[in-house]
C-alpha cells in the first residue's frame, strides 16, 4: 500500500521492496527504543542507542541505494562514524567516569516504563494519519515511528534522572526525527544533513562535559538534585 | 558585505582562543563586532534599496527583516562586548586575569562571547531553511557555557535545563523544517534547495495539509528559544544565571533571532494557508506567555529573574502583534522588538552593576541604587519606565500601534486581554524596581560607579531608549516597513 500511495503521489518513485526495508528497519528503530527504556545498566542504553544508530545508517544506505541517490551513502557513512562510532564512545566514556552506574531508584519501574513506551507507540500510529488529511502519502508508517521515537525520547527525559540518560533519551529524538527526515521525504539537502550531523556531536561533547561539570559540583549525577532554581 | 558580517567574529573569536592578555582577546572581539555592525549597516541600506542581496552563491540571503535582525544583533552585540570589559574585569578582581585560570577564563569568555554573536548573526542571513535551524542549534551550543560560567550548582542547573529544553524544543523545530521540505516536494521536485527564495515564489502552491503540521512544530520548537509560554522553563533560569552581559544578549537578541526564525516561517506559511490558522496559533501562545509573565512577575524575589519574565511577556507582546496583522500590527510588533532588545540589554547590563555593587540578586536586600550609583540609578529608573510602557519612550508607541491594530481588525477582547495584563505587568514591575531604587541604601559600599567602560555602554544604549521614543529615524521606518512588508504588511 505504501507503494502505491507512492505511485499516485507522481512525486516519488521506489520500488515495493525499497518499502519493506523500510518497515523493517522502522521496527529495529522502535525494538531499540524500548531497549533504551529497559535497560538498567547505563552500558545497555549505550548499546542499545548504538544499535539504533545503526539502523538509521542502513536507513541512509537503503534509500540512497533504492533512489540512487548516491549522496546519501556519504550521509550514511557519516553517520556510522558518528553515532555508531563516535558518540556511543564518548558516552561510555562519561559512563565510566561518573560512580553511579546505576540510578537510585527510578520515578517509575522497568515493566511501567516499557508498558508506556507501548502506549506512547499506539498513540504515535493512531495518530499520524489523523495529523494529515487523508489521501497524503504521509499518511504512512515511517511517520508514526518517527513520531514514535519522539515520543519515547520525550518520556525518557521525564522518568529517567540520570544526566546521561537524559542525554540518550534526547539522542532518541533525535534518531527518530533523522530517520523520518530520510524515510519520508528521502533526505534533506546533504549539506543540511552533515549540519545536522556536526550539531549532533557537538551537543553531545557539550552535554557529556556538563554533565561531568554537574558530577563534579554536586557530586551527584542524579538530575533531581537540580531543583534550586524555581519559580 | 554578507560574508564580512559573519566573518568578523569568528576571525574574533580565534584571536580571543589564543590572546596572549586579556587585553588582546577584549580589543578583537571590540573590533569584531564593530566591523560586523558597520558591514550590516551596509546591508541594511542595500536591502532598503535593492530589496535583497544574496553572497556564497545563494547560501546567503537578505531582504529587509533579515537586515532588522541582523542590525539588531550587531548592534546590541557591540556594545555588549564593550560593556562586557568593565564588567568582566570588575567580577574577576579577586582573580589574576594576566595568567593561569583568570586568563583561561577570559579566553574562554571571549571566544564564545564571538562565536554566540557568530550563530546569531547567521540566523537571519541563512537562505537555506536547513541552514537557519543549524545557526539557531548553534546559539544553544556556543551559549551554554557561557549561561554555566560561574561553574556554581546554580548556574550548572541552569545551563544543563537550557540544554535540555532548548534541544527538545529545536528537534521539533527540526521535525517542522522537514515537513515543509516535504510541502515543497510536489511543487519543486524530490530533491532540491531548502532555500527562502526558491520557496518564497511558490509558497502560495505549498501542499497546505504539510505546511499546517509544518507550522505548528515549527511555533512551538523555534517557540521554546523564543521563550513563549509554556515551552518557556529555561529562561529565567539561564538569564538570571548568566553573567549579565550574557544575559543582556540573551533577552536582547537570543529570543530576538529565535523569533525571526518564526516570523520567516509564518511568511512561508501563510500564502498556502491563509492568515487565519498561523495568526490563531502566534495569538494563543501570545497571551499565554503574557498570563504567565503577569502571574510570575507578581510574585518574583529576584531581580534577574523578574526581567527574565519580562522578556517572556515582550515576546509575547511581538507575538500577538503579528497575530492581530495588517500594516499596523506587522510594524508594531518589529518596532516593539527593537525597542525591547534595545531597553532589556539597557535593563541586564545596569543590573548587573547592581549585582557587582550589592552581591545579591533578591529584590527584598537591595534598596536605594539611586542614592548609591549616580548614573546606573538613573538610567535604571529610565529603562524601567521604558520597558513597562509609560510614555514618552518607544515601547509605548509600539505597545499602542500594536494595540491600536487589534482593536482596528475587530479582535476587541484578545486587545482587551493584552491591555489587562500590560497594565497588571506595569504596576508590578514598577512597584518592585522602586523599592529597590528608592530608599537608604542597604550596603555599606561608597557611592560611586564601579567600571567607567561599562557606564559608556550603557549610556550609549539609554540615548537609543531615549531617541526611539522621540524620534523615528527615517531610514529605521524604512527598514520596519519593508520587514513588514516581508511579513505580508503590504496586502
Amino acid at each position: 500500500m505504501f507503494a502505491d500511495a507512492v505511485a499516485s503521489s507522481g512525486a516519488i518513485h521506489l520500488g515495493g521492496a525499497l518499502a519493506q526495508v523500510l518497515m523493517l528497519l522502522g521496527v529495529a528503530l522502535l525494538l531499540t527504543s524500548y531497549a533504551i527504556v529497559g535497560a538498567r545498566q547505563l552500558g545497555d542504553a549505550v548499546t542499545a542507542y548504538l544499535l539504533q544508530s545503526l539502523s538509521v545508517t542502513a536507513i541512509a544506505a537503503a534509500v540512497g541505494i533504492g533512489t540512487q541517490r548516491w549522496d546519501l551513502l556519504l550521509v550514511a557513512g557519516l553517520t556510522l562514524i558518528v553515532k555508531v562510532w563516535l558518540i556511543p564512545r564518548m558516552l561510555r566514556g562519561v559512563a565510566e567516569r561518573l560512580p553511579t552506574q546505576r540510578e537510585r531508584a527510578p520515578l517509575l519501574n522497568t515493566p511501567s516504563s516499557l508498558v508506556g513506551a507501548l502506549v506512547l507507540t499506539l498513540i504515535a500510529f493512531f495518530t499520524a494519519p489523523t495529523v494529515v488529511a487523508p489521501g497524503t502519502y504521509l499518511n504512512q508508517p515511517p511517520l508514526a515511528i518517527s513520531l514514535a521515537l519522539v515520543l519515547i525520547g520525550l518520556f525518557l527525559l521525564s522518568i529517567r534522572r540520570h544526566v546521561l540518560m537524559q542525554v540518550i533519551g534526547l539522542l532518541t529524538i533525535e534518531n527518530g526525527l533523522f530517520s523520518g527526515a530520510l524515510a519520508i521525504v528521502y533526505g534533506m539537502p546533504l549539506l543540511v544533513e552533515f549540519g545536522i550531523l556536526f550539531d549532533v556531536l557537538v551537543a553531545v561533547v557539550v552535554l557529556t562535559l556538563l554533565a561531568s561539570l554537574v558530577h563534579r559540583t554536586t557530586t551527584s549525577a542524579d538530575t533531581l538534585d537540580l531543583r534550586r532554581l524555581r519559580g | 558585505m554578507l560574508v564580512i558580517v559573519l566573518v568578523a567574529p569568528l576571525i574574533a573569536a580565534a584571536i580571543a582562543l589564543i590572546a596572549p592578555r586579556p587585553w588582546v582577546a577584549e580589543t578583537a572581539t571590540i573590533l569584531g563586532s564593530l566591523v560586523a555592525l558597520a558591514a550590516t549597516v551596509a546591508v541594511a541600506t542595500v536591502t532598503v534599496s535593492a530589496g535583497h542581496i544574496t553572497a556564497l552563491s545563494d547560501w546567503l540571503y537578505a531582504d529587509a527583516l533579515s537586515a532588522l535582525t541582523a542590525l539588531m544583533t550587531a548592534f546590541i552585540g557591540s556594545v555588549a562586548a564593550v560593556y562586557s570589559v568593565g564588567y568582566l574585569r570588575v567580577d574577576m578582581r579577586e582573580l589574576d586575569i594576566r595568567k593561569g585560570e583568570g586568563l583561561g577564563r577570559m579566553r574562554r569568555y571571549y571566544a564564545l562571547f564571538n562565536l554566540f554573536i557568530l550563530s546569531m548573526l547567521a540566523v537571519p542571513l541563512s537562505n537555506s531553511l536547513g541552514v537557519l535551524w543549524i545557526a539557531i542549534e548553534a546559539t544553544t551550543l556556543s551559549s551554554v557555557f557561557l549561561v554555566a560560567f560561574y561553574g556554581s550548582a546554580e548556574a550548572l542547573e541552569a545551563a544543563w535545563k537550557y540544554v535540555i529544553i532548548g534541544s527538545v524544543g529545536i528537534a521539533l523545530a527540526l521535525f517542522g523544517t522537514v515537513l515543509t521540505y516535504y510541502a515543497g516536494v510536489h511543487v519543486l521536485g524530490s530533491s532540491y534547495d531548502l532555500n527562502w527564495s526558491i520557496l518564497q515564489p511558490v509558497a502560495g502552491r505549498l501542499d497546505p495539509n504539510v505546511m499546517r503540521l509544518a507550522f505548528l512544530f515549527v511555533v512551538v520548537g523555534f517557540g521554546t528559544k523564543t521563550g513563549l509560554a509554556p515551552m518557556h522553563t529555561w529562561l529565567p533560569d539561564a538569564h538570571s544565571e548568566a553573567p549579565s552581559p550574557i544575559s543582556a544578549l540573551l533577552s536582547g537578541v537570543l529570543l530576538s533571532s529565535a523569533l525571526y526564525a518564526i516570523l520567516r516561517y509564518f511568511a512561508l506559511a501563510t500564502p498556502s494557508l491563509g492568515r487565519g490558522y498561523p495568526a490563531s496559533l502566534l495569538l494563543a501562545f501570545g497571551l499565554l506567555s503574557l498570563l504567565v509573565a503577569a502571574l510570575l512577575i507578581l510574585r518574583q524575589r529576584d531581580y534577574k529573574r523578574l526581567l527574565a519574565y519580562s522578556s517572556i511577556e515582550h515576546m509575547g507582546l511581538i507575538a500577538t502583534g503579528v497575530a492581530f496583522g495588517g500594516a499596523f500590527g506587522l510594524y508594531g510588533a518589529l518596532f516593539q522588538l527593537v525597542n525591547h532588545a534595545v531597553t532589556k540589554s539597557l535593563l541586564f547590563f545596569a543590573s548587573g552593576q547592581v549585582l557587582l555593587k550589592y552581591e545579591t540578586k533578591q529584590i527584598a536586600k537591595v534598596s536605594g541604587i539611586l542614592r548609591l550609583m549616580p548614573v546606573t540609578g538613573p538610567l535604571l529608573l529610565i529603562a524601567t519606565l521604558a520597558i513597562t510602557g509609560a510614555p514618552p519612550f518607544g515601547i509605548f508607541a509600539s505597545e499602542f500601534t500594536i494595540l491600536g491594530a487589534g482593536f482596528h481588525s475587530g479582535q476587541v477582547v484578545p486587545a482587551l486581554i493584552v491591555l489587562g495584563l500590560v497594565a497588571i505587568i506595569f504596576i508590578a514591575f514598577m512597584s518592585q524596581w522602586s523599592a529597590m531604587l528608592f530608599g537608604p541604601p542597604t550596603t555599606s559600599a561608597k557611592r560611586g560607579e564601579l567600571s567607567g567602560i561599562s557606564v559608556a555602554a550603557m549610556l550609549v544604549l539609554a540615548i537609543c531608549v531615549i531617541a526611539l521614543g522621540v524620534v523615528m529615524p527615517t531610514p529605521l521606518a524604512a527598514l520596519l516597513r519593508q520587514a513588514a512588508a516581508v511579513l505580508g504588511g503590504a496586502h
